[in-house]
C-alpha cells in the first residue's frame, strides 16, 4: 500500500499531506480521545478525582463511587461505539455518493430503523432492550434505495437530502401513527427519539461494543471496493467487477453501522456528517486513511459531545442528539459555504 | 376531478351567447373558485356528520329550521364548525404561504416546510408560550420564529434564494437546528406534557375553538389585499429577473413582501394549530395543475390549500381504523409520497 498515493495522482501536497502529518494526526486524536474518556469518567454532577477513577476501577463490589464510574464508563463506551459507528457509516456514504452531505440521518437510513423497530414492537408488543437487529431490515431497505437514487444526478448534492427529507417525513409520520395510538410503544419510543447514551446498562454496553467492532473491522474491507468505483463503472466493470454489487456491499455495510447505532442509542444527528468532512481534511483522498481518522475522531466527538451534554446545565442533563443537532446544523452551514468555494 | 373541471368549462360556454360581452369574461375565470365551494360546503357537510357520533339528518334539518336541542347546537357549533373553520383557515395561509416562497425561489421545492420555517415558526411559537408568556404572544412569536428562520436560511445559503440547491440545503440545516431547540425544550416539560407536546408538533386540529380562529382570520384578512397586490409581481418574476425589471417590477420590494408575508402567514398556522407537513409544498403545485395558468397563483394555492387540509383533517379522523390521528401525521406521509414523485419528476425533467 502507497501511503503517498495522493501525491501520485498529482494532487498536491496541500490536499493529501504526508504520512507524517496523518500519523501525527492519528495519534493526537487517539492521545484526546483517551484523555477525553478518563475526564468523562470523573467530571460530572458529582466530580470524582483521577485517584478515585483508577481505584473505583481496580476494585470490584458496591460502593458509591463505584456505581458512578460503572455508570459512566458504559456511557463513555457507548460514546466510542456510537461514534466510531456512525463516523465510519458517514465516511461510506460519503465516498460511494460522493456527496459531501451524505449522512445516515439526513439520508432517512435512522428513519428507516426507527420504523423497523417500532413495526417490531407492534408485532411483539413491546420493544425488547438492546434488540438492535430489529433495525436492521428498515435501514437496509432506505440505503438501497438511497443508493439506487444516488446513482443518477450526482451533481446535485441537495437532490439526495431532499430524498432524504422525503423518506423522514413518511417514515417518521409512520412512526408517530403507530406510537400516538400505542402507549406502552410511545413510553419506549419517547426516550430513544432523542437520542440519548444514558441509562444503559454496562453489560449492553460492552455487548453493543463488541457488535460494532465486529462491524467496524468488516466496512475496512469496503475502501478497496469504493477506489474502484471512484474510477467509473467502465473501469470497474474492465477489471471483471460488478459496480452494482460493489456498491450494495458498501451500502449494506454503512447500513448495518448506522442502523446499530440507532437502535441502541436513538437518532444521533450529524456526527456522521461532521466527521467525515473533516477527516477527508485530514487524510486527504485515500479512504484507508480517512477511514482510520473517522474511526478515533467519531468517538472524540461522541464524548465531548457527552461531556458538554453533562456539564453544560449541570446537574441536569441534555440529550446527546440534541446537543450533537445543536452543534451540528452550523457546521452543516460552514461546510456549505466550503464547498461553494471548491466548485 | 381534472376530468370534470375540463368538462365544466365547455359547458359553461354552452349555456352563454356566442359572442360574450366583454365585462361577462372574468366570470369564467371564477369557475374553478365556484366549484371549490361547492367542495367546500360538502366537507364542511361532512365535517358535521361524518363518525358515529356525527349529527343525524333530521339533526341537521333541525340546525337549518332553527330548532335544533341545545346538544345537537353544542355538537355542531363547539365541537365541529369551529375545527373545520380554523382547518379552512390554516389550509389557506399555509397554501398561500407556500405560493409565496416558490414563487420566490422559482422552484417547488422552496416551500416553508422544507426550508424550515415551519420548524422555526414552532420553535418561536414555544418560547413564546413557555419563557416569554405576557411579552410575546404565540402567533406573534411564530411569526418572529419564521421571519428569523427566513432570514438564517437567505445569509446561510451563501446565495441568498437565487440558488435552489443550496438554499434547500441551508434550509435543511436551520430545519434541524429549530427541530433541535425545539426539542430541547420539551425536555424540560413535565412528563405528562410531553405527549401533547408531540401531537402539536405533529400538527393537530384537535379541540380547537372559535377563539383559536378569530386570530388567523384576520390575520389572512389583513394580507389579502397585499397578496392580491404581489400575486402578478410574481408572476413577472417567474418569467425572469431581467423581464420582470423591464416590465417595472420592483424586484427587492416585491420578495422582501412576498417573504414578510409568507412568514407571517406560515407562523400564524404554526401557532394555531402546529407545523403541519406538506400542506405548503402540495397546495401551490396542485393549484397550477388545477387552474391550468402559468406562475404562482397564490389564491388558488390558499384555496387548494384550505380544502386539502380540511379533507385531510376528516380522512385522519374518521378514515382509519386506529383512531383518531393528528392531522399532521397523515399529511405527513401523503406528502412525503409526493415529494418523492416530484424529485422524480425533475429529475426527468
Amino acid at each position: 500500500m502507497n501511503a503517498e498515493a495522493g501525491m501520485v495522482n498529482g494532487l498536491s501536497p496541500s490536499l493529501s499531506p504526508s504520512l507524517r502529518q496523518r500519523t501525527r494526526w492519528l495519534a493526537g486524536l487517539i492521545g484526546a480521545v483517551l484523555l477525553f474518556g478518563w475526564a468523562n469518567l470523573s467530571v460530572g454532577a458529582e466530580h470524582l478525582t483521577p485517584y478515585q477513577v483508577w481505584r473505583a476501577l481496580q476494585t470490584a463490589g458496591p460502593s458509591y463511587a463505584n456505581d458512578l464510574v460503572e455508570a459512566r464508563l458504559s456511557r463513555t463506551l457507548l460514546a466510542i461505539a456510537t461514534g466510531a459507528a456512525l463516523a465510519v457509516a458517514g465516511t461510506l456514504l460519503q465516498n460511494l455518493t460522493r456527496n459531501p452531505l451524505a449522512e445516515p440521518g439526513l439520508l432517512g437510513i435512522n428513519a428507516g430503523a426507527a420504523a423497523s423497530l417500532v413495526t417490531a414492537g407492534l408485532v411483539l408488543g413491546s420493544l425488547p432492550a438492546g434488540a438492535f437487529w430489529l433495525a436492521l431490515p428498515g435501514a437496509l431497505i432506505v440505503a438501497v434505495l438511497v443508493g439506487v437514487q444516488s446513482a443518477y444526478r450526482q451533481h446535485d448534492p441537495s437532490h439526495l437530502l431532499l430524498l432524504g427529507a422525503a423518506l423522514n417525513a413518511v417514515l417518521f409520520a409512520y412512526v408517530q401513527a403507530i406510537t400516538l395510538t400505542h402507549p406502552a410503544l410511545f413510553a419506549n419510543y419517547r426516550f430513544w427519539i432523542v437520542g440519548s447514551i444514558n441509562g444503559h446498562s454496562l453489560d449492553e454496553a460492552q455487548r453493543l461494543f463488541g457488535w460494532i467492532a465486529v462491524g467496524l473491522g468488516l466496512s475496512f474491507i469496503l475502501p478497496r471496493f469504493l477506489h474502484v468505483l471512484q474510477m467509473g463503472d467502465g473501469v470497474t466493470k474492465a477489471l471483471g467487477l460488478n459496480a452494482g454489487c460493489l456498491r450494495l456491499a458498501v451500502l449494506s455495510g454503512s447500513a448495518l453501522l448506522a442502523a446499530i447505532s440507532t437502535a441502541t442509542v436513538g437518532p444521533i444527528a450529524f456526527v456522521g456528517l461532521a466527521v467525515p468532512l473533516l477527516a477527508k481534511k485530514i487524510a486527504g483522498h485515500y479512504i484507508y486513511w480517512q477511514l482510520a481518522i473517522a474511526l478515533v475522531m467519531g468517538p472524540l466527538m461522541m464524548i465531548l459531545a457527552d461531556l458538554l451534554a453533562r456539564l453544560l446545565l449541570s446537574p441536569s442533563e441534555i440529550m446527546t442528539g440534541i446537543l450533537t443537532a445543536l452543534l451540528g446544523a452550523p457546521f452543516l452551514l460552514v461546510a456549505l459555504r466550503i464547498n461553494q468555494r471548491a466548485v | 376531478m381534472m376530468k370534470r373541471f375540463n368538462t365544466l368549462l365547455p359547458a359553461s360556454r354552452l349555456l352563454l351567447p356566442r359572442r360574450l360581452p366583454s365585462c361577462l369574461l372574468p366570470s369564467l375565470a371564477l369557475a374553478p373558485y365556484m366549484l371549490a365551494s361547492i367542495i367546500a360546503l360538502g366537507l364542511l357537510l361532512g365535517s358535521l356528520m361524518l363518525g358515529s357520533q356525527g349529527l343525524s339528518k333530521e339533526a341537521l334539518g333541525h340546525l337549518i329550521q332553527g330548532n335544533a336541542t341545545p346538544f345537537e347546537q353544542w355538537q355542531a357549533f363547539t365541537l365541529r364548525l369551529p375545527r373545520a373553520f380554523v382547518a379552512l383557515c390554516a389550509g389557506f395561509a399555509l397554501g398561500v404561504s407556500g405560493a409565496l416562497f416558490q414563487g420566490i425561489t422559482r422552484n417547488p421545492l422552496g416551500s416553508p416546510d422544507i426550508i424550515g420555517l415551519t420548524a422555526s415558526a414552532s420553535l418561536g411559537a414555544l418560547l413564546a408560550s413557555s419563557w416569554l408568556t405576557g411579552i410575546v404572544s404565540t402567533t406573534m412569536g411564530a411569526a418572529l420564529g419564521a421571519i428569523i428562520g427566513t432570514l438564517a436560511v437567505y445569509s446561510g445559503s451563501g446565495h441568498g434564494f437565487r440558488h435552489p440547491s443550496s438554499m434547500i440545503i441551508a434550509g435543511i440545516a436551520i430545519n434541524a437546528l429549530a427541530l433541535a431547540g425545539v426539542q430541547l425544550n420539551l425536555t424540560w416539560l413535565g412528563q405528562e406534557q410531553a405527549r401533547d407536546a408531540m401531537i402539536w408538533l405533529s400538527g393537530s386540529l384537535a379541540g380547537r375553538q372559535w377563539h383559536d380562529l378569530w386570530p388567523m382570520l384576520s390575520l389572512c384578512l389583513l394580507l389579502l389585499p397585499g397578496i392580491v397586490l404581489i400575486a402578478p409581481r410574481l408572476r413577472l418574476m417567474a418569467l425572469g429577473d431581467p423581464v420582470a425589471k423591464n416590465l417595472g417590477v420592483n424586484l427587492a420590494a416585491s420578495r422582501l413582501l412576498s417573504a414578510v408575508m409568507g412568514a407571517f402567514l406560515a407562523g400564524g398556522a404554526v401557532a394555531t394549530v402546529g407545523p403541519i407537513a406538506f400542506v405548503s409544498l402540495a397546495a401551490p403545485q396542485l393549484a397550477l395543475r388545477l387552474w391550468r395558468k402559468p406562475g404562482p397563483l397564490p389564491l388558488a394555492a390558499g384555496v387548494v390549500g384550505a380544502l386539502l387540509l380540511l379533507a385531510a383533517d376528516l380522512a385522519a379522523q374518521y378514515s382509519l381504523p386506529s383512531g383518531a390521528l393528528p392531522v399532521g401525521v397523515l399529511t405527513a406521509g401523503l406528502g412525503g409520497v409526493y415529494l418523492v414523485y416530484l424529485l422524480n419528476r425533475q429529475r426527468r425533467g
